[in-house]
């Protein structure tokens, strides 16, 4: 075997996406990141997602080593496959020739390091870097392939570069770097096994509008800093409450990004246990904690980053039964769940609750994620009306994803979720994000309520809570 | 979950990619569970010269399309029309219950390759 049986459970879902395969995941393993950031607070998501996906060595150069070591001990029990180290040198040395560099933080960080790297100490050939850069609500990630590539980013005047020289600490700053995270680690994936399309052309977003752009990180974070305002109301927050069903791929993200943001209070739904094959992905869960009920795992790494959150367990599924029950304490829902019956039961209690839902789903290297406001907008059922859908679903079966394509979906989740509840930005609502990770390719379609939907079109079928059959249960008999 | 042939054949899957010129193009898929398998054969003085697979699905589905490649090639097409799902599944050393059903189809869309090939000999 080319991959030892443990670590075939663990990659299981990337070695069943046919572009990994176990040969795939062979060379993640053999490959190395060496992580520039200001902090380990920032980095983490980064180096959470780098270890899931089975990056076998990591070097890490922080500007402010508070925490480091606590990240270290969790990364180890995420995946104890992968060595994670301080740096030795920040330039290239024989101990981290052939990682794969990546740079996170303000765009006057970004510009020192890169410019340091610009300069190599060796004479070893170029090894990648992946800017991934954050300024409040806007983000930005570029891949630099060659030396000559840095150029126009490094000369660009910066007015605001004495302003943005401090470490930006908004709330809003810490979920765009955590964005640009999941971005980076996906095409560190890409550029080590040669798939897709490399983000050389670079990529920018605003996350209070939720737009994305193919544009250079010199274009994008030239000049005066994006616009600063208008910031998350913290105290808001810390009154609201979040219900995100599932704690899995999604439910992972997701609720890190609000307990780093500083929600009061969480509940947290899942029936499961903590399973190996989990760990590419769930970042929230560990080796250590096979095994476990992922809503007590959850509990253990939600209550490290923030210890004054009000965490509420449910450990069960969400059914017809508990479905109204759940719901019904909380400002807002958040969707981690990994099949539609469910989906389609949490989209009609949420309507009949009148609760926002912020709905996500992903497979293989595709995500889509939407915001869906009862008596606003559109529903999930608007969108995929449950007819259409029947006999198609790959629910049941384990087809593959790749670690940080939820990551990215869970975050953006957590940012739509947070952007309500404190009335800032323009929602995903009546618009669809769809997310293709070879191409790295955003695209934000409107979607319109449907008259015609059988919730919360002018007549609908649908008056009360229903129950959906399994598929795969359904498929039995 | 999967024994250590299965997990072999999942994670180094054996004529994994499609033919492109191929003599026969064959699709078996439980859509309900999301597994969907192409199989790809090239045809020489009757044998099946090269048998290749493009499988979307679980681990036992990759592994059972792997399998099947290996155990359909080099035979006559008469023969490889009776190989079974069932003698893949015992190629594999087993497939856990709940995937017979839903993942263990390579050797229908084989049979629906041939079929292909067939009806394409025919014109």
């Amino acid at each position: 075997m080319i991959l030892t049986r443990e670590q075939i459970n663990r990659y299981m879902r990337h070695i069943a996406i046919p572009e990994i395969s176990g040969a795939g995941q062979k060379k993640l393993i053999e490959s190395a990141s060496h992580v520039f950031s200001e902090n380990a607070d920032m980095a983490a998501p980064l180096v959470y997602y780098l270890a899931a996906c089975g990056i076998g060595q990591i070097f890490c150069s922080f500007k402010d080593n508070h925490a480091q070591q606590a990240l270290f001990d969790n990364v180890k029990d995420l995946n104890p496959d992968v060595e994670i180290e301080p740096a030795i040198s920040d330039l290239i040395d024989s101990q981290n020739a052939k990682a794969v560099r990546i740079v996170l933080g303000s765009p006057a960080f970004a510009r020192e390091i890169c410019g340091r790297l610009q300069n190599p100490a060796s004479s070893e050939a170029f090894s990648p870097v992946i800017a991934a850069v954050t300024q409040h609500w806007c983000g930005g990630v570029q891949v630099f392939s060659s030396y000559n590539a840095f150029d126009n980013f490094l000369e660009m005047p910066d007015e605001g570069e004495m302003k943005s020289n401090m470490p930006d600490t908004t709330k809003a700053a810490l979920l765009s770097a955590f964005v640009v995270s999941t971005i980076a680690v996906i095409e560190h994936v890409k550029y080590c096994l040669r798939l897709g399309k490399t983000l050389s052309r670079g990529l920018f977003f605003n996350l209070q509008d939720m737009v994305f752009h193919d544009r250079s990180l010199a274009e994008a974070f030239s000049g005066n800093p994006a616009v600063i305002e208008p910031s998350l109301d913290t105290e808001r927050l810390s009154k609201s409450s979040v219900l995100i069903v599932g704690s899995g791929g999604l439910g992972s993200p997701a609720a890190y990004a609000l307990a780093a943001a500083g929600i009061g209070t969480i509940g947290l739904v899942d029936y499961d246990g903590v399973e190996l094959s989990n760990l590419n992905r769930q970042i929230m869960h560990t080796t250590s904690r096979i095994g476990m009920p992922k809503v007590e795992s959850a509990a253990v790494f939600l209550k490290k980053i923030n210890p004054g959150l009000n965490l509420k367990t449910y450990q069960t599924s969400f059914s017809r039964d508990n479905a109204l029950e759940l719901v019904k304490d909380y400002d807002i829902v958040i969707d981690g769940l990994d099949n539609l019956p469910t989906r389609y039961l949490l989209n009609d209690v949420c309507y009949f609750t009148g609760k926002p839902l912020v709905s996500a789903g992903v497979l293989g290297f595709t995500g889509l994620a939407t915001t869906i406001i009862p008596g606003g907008g559109h529903c999930y059922r608007c969108v995929f009306p449950e007819e259409r859908i029947t006999g198609s679903v790959p629910s049941c079966s384990e087809t593959g994803v790749l670690g940080p394509v939820p990551g990215l979906m869970g975050f953006i989740e957590a940012v739509e979720a947070l952007k309500c509840l404190t009335g800032v930005g323009k929602l995903l609502k009546n618009r669809l994000l769809f997310f293709d990770a070879l191409d790295t390719d955003f695209y934000t379609p409107d979607h319109m309520p449907d008259p015609s939907c059988t919730l919360c079109g002018t007549a609908p079928t649908i008056t009360e809570v229903k129950d959906y059959k399994f598929v795969c249960e359904s498929k039995k008999d | 979950m999967y024994n250590d042939t299965v997990l072999d054949h999942f994670s180094d899957p054996r004529n994994a990619g499609e033919i492109l010129n191929a003599d026969g193009i064959g699709h078996a898929g439980n859509p309900t569970d999301g597994d969907k398998i192409s199989i790809y054969i090239k045809v020489e003085n009757g044998l099946l010269s090269e048998v290749r697979f493009k499988t979307f699905g679980c681990g036992a589905a990759i592994a059972a399309s792997s399998m099947l490649t290996v155990l359909a090639k080099g035979k006559t097409l008469k023969e490889a029309m009776k190989i079974t799902n069932q003698d893949v599944a015992d190629a594999l050393g087993g497939l856990p219950e709940q995937k017979l059903l839903c993942s263990n189809i390579a050797a229908t869309a084989l049979h629906d390759a041939i079929d292909n090939y067939m009806g394409r000999d025919v014109k």
